[in-house]
């Protein structure tokens, strides 16, 4: 059991305006994992995901990072803040320097790090998202997929340890989609935890390594992927479409194509591999049956 | 404006120290406003012209475009120069009498205003030599270094930078509407206009206050500081500009020794 980074307890926030938008959200993050929150929009992700930040401070509960209780004090709030990076949906709301590279240096030079460092990390930052022909380029010049590879690269260059993105994929396409999911796999093989918010049910199932459902303000559901889209009354409520991977992988099994005991399949590939097993041991029956 | 701030990054100038290109708008602007002699405003104004246009690789028309925005307010602007009203008649060049008063052009007016309207356009063609080659970034950076008050130049940057984000937004808001048939007629242009301006206002309020929370999850504490880019000096630019005030200097000085005015 791996030990718990990023702790929900009971958080309840109302905003100003009379929205109740947490009505009790506890929920638990392990240390690098990958973790999917889907929920349909107003679910209260991205209030969550700025208490976890530190920007909104809950009306009842806490949150707790690395065992230790938010305090809300300056200092308490900066190491917050150091240690968990949020990315925000719309990469112009996050956006204010004039080029790329200085774009990213805010961040780590409010760590209070060298120069030199922050030089490094920037340049660290804008390799890993492949941006490296933008970095004098002025940010209002970007196309959107480049601002939310910029934005990115703000948080990474700060090197959080808990990385949160809200909506990461939405409006991209598939290509700039599939390269925010790679990067995302390399920065958690380097031990970072990843959440992140979407409606893309195949993402989530394929991908994350933990699912949190929210709806209207509470966690409606938690689990590993395979169990929480066997959930169908828990989907049904969340309204969530089922993974195609699990559709078709059920499908075969019911017909006989999938062996019955067989692990459901968690992408695209290991689906194949097991309909190609299938074919070789159909053909073995059939060679069986023929005599 | 926009087509303005893409030139700046994109002008054979760009990579050129903005130091330098601060320096030789400045003392010519300097120079230009010191010395009141119609040669040195022509002087100043063709030297611009040319270092924008040949040097800095800005298309002339666009360069005589520009030129003409200011003209027209300066026309406006040096009619009152031009014109005089006076009791004697006898000193106008060209003037209508009213009920004992003459309004019309003297020589000395004249003179004074085409003064004006050179020295008007040398400025403001050494203003666009800046805006045209170097970036608001730079400009910043040198004023930074010049010891600016920073909020002064904090405030210049989100300027800046928001301008661009509202411009897009009034435009997405434009085409929702216009989709809408929001400008089919006078009337609804009328009202469509109003709600454009009334939901930017909400909108960018919207955005500051996202804005200051993006920062703030970034451990903003109330300075924008970010990483300055490093600029090579060039010894040979310097040489340049040096050379061609000592030159404006020169000729100031040739043509007459009322150099002040």
């Amino acid at each position: 059991m791996s030990e718990v980074i990023l702790e929900a307890l009971g958080i309840e926030f109302t905003y100003p305006d009379g929205t109740r938008a947490l009505k009790g959200v506890s929920l638990r993050i392990f240390k690098g994992k990958k973790i999917a929150i889907l929920g349909p929009n107003g679910a209260g992700k991205t209030t969550l995901f700025l208490h976890f930040n530190g920007i909104l401070r809950p009306d009842r509960g806490k949150i707790r990072f690395n065992g230790q209780d938010v305090s809300y004090k300056h200092a308490s709030l900066l190491d917050l803040r150091k240690n968990v990076g949020l990315v925000f949906q719309d990469p112009d709301t996050q956006l204010f320097a004039g080029n790329v590279f200085q774009e990213i240096s805010f961040g780590p030079l409010n760590l209070g790090l060298s120069k030199q460092e922050v030089w490094r990390r920037v340049e660290e930052a804008i390799s890993a998202t492949e941006i490296e022909g933008l970095k004098d380029k002025p940010t209002h010049f970007l196309s959107y997929g480049q601002k939310k590879r910029v934005a990115l690269a703000a948080i990474l260059a700060m090197q959080p340890r808990v990385l949160i993105c809200d909506e990461p994929t939405a409006w991209l396409d598939s290509r700039q989609a599939l390269r925010i999911v790679d990067l995302f796999q390399k920065i958690n093989q380097q031990g970072v935890t990843i959440i992140f918010s979407t409606h893309d049910v195949d993402l989530a199932y394929s991908w994350a390594d933990y699912i949190f459902i929210m709806k209207e303000g509470a966690v409606i559901g938690e689990g590993v992927p395979e169990e929480i889209f066997k959930d169908e009354a828990l989907l049904k409520e969340a309204e969530l479409n089922k993974p195609w991977l699990l559709d078709v992988a059920q499908f075969l099994k019911k017909k006989g194509y999938l062996a019955e005991r067989a692990p459901l399949p968690k992408t695209k590939e290991e689906l194949l591999r097991s309909l190609a097993g299938a074919d070789i041991a159909c053909s073995n029956n059939r060679l069986r049956a023929v005599p | 404006m926009l087509k303005i701030d893409q030139f700046a990054y994109t002008n054979r100038l760009r990579s050129a120290h903005p130091a330098e290109k601060f320096v030789f708008a400045a003392l010519t602007l300097a120079i230009c406003l010191i010395v009141s002699r119609p040669l040195i405003s022509l002087a100043v104004i063709l030297i611009m012209a040319g270092s924008i246009v040949l040097w800095a690789g800005i298309p002339l028309r666009f360069y005589l475009k520009l030129m003409l925005l200011p003209l027209s307010f300066l026309l406006v602007g040096i009619m009152t120069v031009a014109f005089s009203i006076s009791r004697r008649p006898f000193s106008f060049l060209w003037a209508f009498t009213i009920g004992g008063f003459s309004l019309g052009i003297t020589p000395t007016g004249l003179e004074l205003a085409g003064n004006l309207l050179l020295k008007s356009l040398g400025a403001v063609s050494c203003l666009y030599f800046l805006s045209l080659t170097t970036p608001v970034l730079e400009i910043l950076w040198v004023l930074k270094k010049v010891k600016t008050p920073g909020l002064f130049l904090e405030l210049m940057l989100i300027v800046y930078r928001f301008i661009f984000v509202l411009m897009e937004t009034a435009f997405k808001i434009y085409i929702s509407q216009v989709s809408r048939w929001g400008y089919a007629s006078f009337k609804t242009s009328y009202l469509s206009l109003g709600w454009l301006a009334a939901n930017l206002f909400t909108k960018s309020y919207y955005h500051s206050q996202i804005l200051f929370n993006a920062l703030s999850a970034r451990c903003y504490q109330g300075e924008l500081r970010v990483l300055e880019m490093p600029y090579t000096f060039s010894r040979k630019n310097f040489a340049l500009v040096a050379l061609l005030e000592l030159a404006l200097l020169a000729l100031a000085w040739w043509t007459g020794d009322d150099i002040f005015v």
